[in-house]
């Protein structure tokens, strides 16, 4: 036996993995009595940031192959408003190498996403996220077609403004938010998958997994920017696998056109994944850590309280897996509802 | 009522980070005991590529290799934990064949002690004192040979590797035949054994068993260290080029140490799929 590592908290497991369940229970709690509470931000002092902040807050890959993929790199954007309920349709087309050798086949990899999400004021300063996807993915191999079906993985996330604009008036508005939050192991996850080269082919990471992030917005007249970056910190499922921690990062240029009723709002920019190398049973897994940098357009219509998004990433550059692994495209279309 | 809300939800999200550190608890000190099964996956390979019998693959000899057949023995495994020690296969049955014709791929091994296994040591062939044990002795494992094309006549004993195919190189656009039949002779003893390492640790229990996968290369049979140029060996005639004594069953014995690599360990259970 190697010696233990592990840095060793008081509390035992079973006390710990009941902890998450409660936690987990009170923010959905919490989101409930959002919702029932309709809370609308009293004063909506900053009309521009509340409607045009784009979220591209990217919380869910849980992988570089999104097995529980919730949005990767997409974003978490709403430009009509900031707050909302809605559905949201991801795909994500990757290639995987069937087998060790050069001349190995590689085989289509398809992972489709449909997620409710919403992000909901609970305060002036203070909001509430969940995403709940449902996965249908499939590949196919020399042996035929592979599906896998079913509920991701359901985050859960707060975040709360650090800083807003005063004044409205202003011509140039900063907007600072942070947030945390946590990924439970509601999809599930086969060790049987991992035996073949991309590890990522699961409905969820099978853990608990928590999120920090940070964004800033800055806009000024119909132009605006935002940065964003966030950290996914992953840990052992009950198979002792571990996929590797998540680091994401994006920035995006949109820009406002239209009227009050009707709202056109182009976007583009540039988004990355860092990842680590996955554990099995404490020991890195060879070739899992990897890399993948992105191009991506999108554009957001908004009608009355209903808005529509279409955006589409091509990767840049990209280092998956070894080069096991190759992702191709990804596109999403949402329909969300303003609160 | 708000102020209530925010609080709730904000330290019930710190305090669900703050406990995340103890995740790894379940790592305690883990009692192995009992045995378990391992499995050493052989995927043959051609300079990179998978092999494929009948497929073409140009070597650094500059002569194109057509392989028809690739059989091999595998004799003698020994598991090895990162402490060194060591876990030796009964070596009564620790013999086996891996045909790629006949979809053999695969060494299961029984009753092996639970461990934490970091290297694989496995013979290419039939040791001698094996061999010099006299046919009754192994005549279950001569007879599954023999029907393996893994054999000449007791007397001469087991071919180690079965390497065959056809050929051409710039002396000959027309491919011709050729066959490489590694073994011992009793001028020279070429049995010869590896040690792998492994790139993580095969971890056998009672109810898990790893999956070492390992990628042999057949192109170094002819084309390793040591290069043997199929058309300098032709026969008289010129027809054939085959292999089956002499110098080059000690150079071929040598490139032997360089076929196999461990590409990964799959632990946990089930077969193996690729």
């Amino acid at each position: 036996m190697k010696p233990s590592s592990q840095i060793r908290c008081s509390m035992n497991r079973p006390n710990f993995l009941k902890m998450h369940k409660y936690l987990f229970i009170i923010l959905l709690l919490t989101i409930q009595i959002g919702f029932s509470n309709k809370i609308k931000n009293p004063i909506d002092p900053y009309p521009n940031f509340q409607q045009y902040s784009f979220k591209n807050f990217d919380f869910e890959d849980c992988d570089a192959c999104g097995c529980s993929a919730n949005g990767g790199s997409m974003g978490f954007s709403s430009m009509i408003d900031q707050n909302f309920v809605g559905l949201r349709y991801m795909y994500q087309s990757y290639q995987s190498r069937d087998g060790v050798f050069n001349n190995s086949p590689w085989v289509d990899e398809n992972f489709n996403t449909l997620q409710a999400w919403g992000r909901v004021p609970l305060t002036d300063r203070v909001e509430v996220m969940a995403l709940v996807p449902y996965h249908f993915n499939n590949r196919e191999n020399m042996v035929g077609t592979q599906n896998i079906d079913g509920l991701g993985d359901i985050t859960v996330m707060g975040f709360y403004t650090l800083l807003k604009p005063k004044m409205d008036t202003l011509p140039t508005q900063h907007k600072v938010q942070v947030g945390v939050g946590i990924k439970a192991p509601t999809g599930r996850y086969d060790s049987e998958n991992n035996g073949s080269v991309n590890p990522s082919f699961q409905l969820g990471t099978g853990s608990w997994d928590y999120t920090v992030a940070g964004e800033y917005i800055v806009k000024r007249k119909n132009l605006g920017f935002n940065a964003m970056a966030n950290y996914i910190l992953k840990t052992e499922n009950d198979k002792n696998y571990k996929f590797g921690n998540q680091f994401n990062y994006g920035g995006t240029v949109f820009y406002s056109l239209g009227s009050e009723k009707f709202t056109v709002v182009p976007q583009a920019g540039l988004a990355g994944e860092l990842y680590a190398a996955n554990e099995d049973f404490n020991e890195d897994v060879p070739l899992t850590e990897g890399d993948i940098f992105f191009g991506k357009v999108g554009v957001e219509m908004g009608i009355n309280r209903f808005s529509l998004g279409l955006n589409a990433m091509l990767p840049i550059t990209q280092n998956l897996t070894g080069g096991r692994v190759e992702a191709n495209y990804r596109i999403g279309i949402n329909l969300n509802y303003g609160l | 009522m708000k102020k209530t809300f925010r609080n709730i939800l904000i330290a019930s999200l710190f305090s669900g980070l703050l406990v995340s550190c103890s995740n790894d608890d379940d790592t305690q000190q883990e009692t192995i005991e009992g045995f378990g099964d391992a499995e050493l996956f052989f995927d043959n390979g051609m300079a990179g590529d998978a092999l494929i019998l009948g497929g073409s693959k140009t070597n650094s000899n500059n002569e194109t290799l057509t392989v028809n057949r690739l059989n091999y023995i595998i004799s003698n495994v020994v598991l090895i934990e990162e402490d060194g020690t060591e876990y030796v296969y009964p070596k009564n049955e620790s013999y086996f064949i891996i045909s790629q014709e006949g979809d053999m791929h695969t060494v299961h091994l029984e009753n092996i002690p639970a461990g934490d296994y970091t290297q694989v040591r496995f013979g290419i062939g039939v040791d001698e004192l094996r061999y010099l044990e006299g046919e009754t002795a192994q005549q279950e494992f001569w007879d599954y040979a023999a029907a393996n094309n893994m054999t000449w006549t007791w007397s001469t004993g087991y071919r180690f590797i079965n390497f065959e195919g056809t050929f051409t190189s710039e002396n000959n656009s027309e491919p011709l035949q050729f066959q490489v039949h590694q073994g011992s002779n009793s001028a020279t003893d070429n049995y010869r054994e590896v040690t792998l390492n492994l790139p993580t640790t095969a971890r056998v229990r009672v109810d898990e068993m790893p999956n070492i996968h390992i990628i042999a290369d057949a192109n170094t049979i002819v084309d390793g260290t040591n290069k043997i140029v199929l058309s300098e060996n032709l026969n008289t005639a010129g027809t054939n080029a085959s292999i089956m004594g002499g110098e080059n069953l000690i150079l071929i014995a040598e490139n032997t140490q360089q076929m196999f690599t461990v590409d990964h360990v799959h632990n946990g259970g089930g077969s193996h799929q690729h």
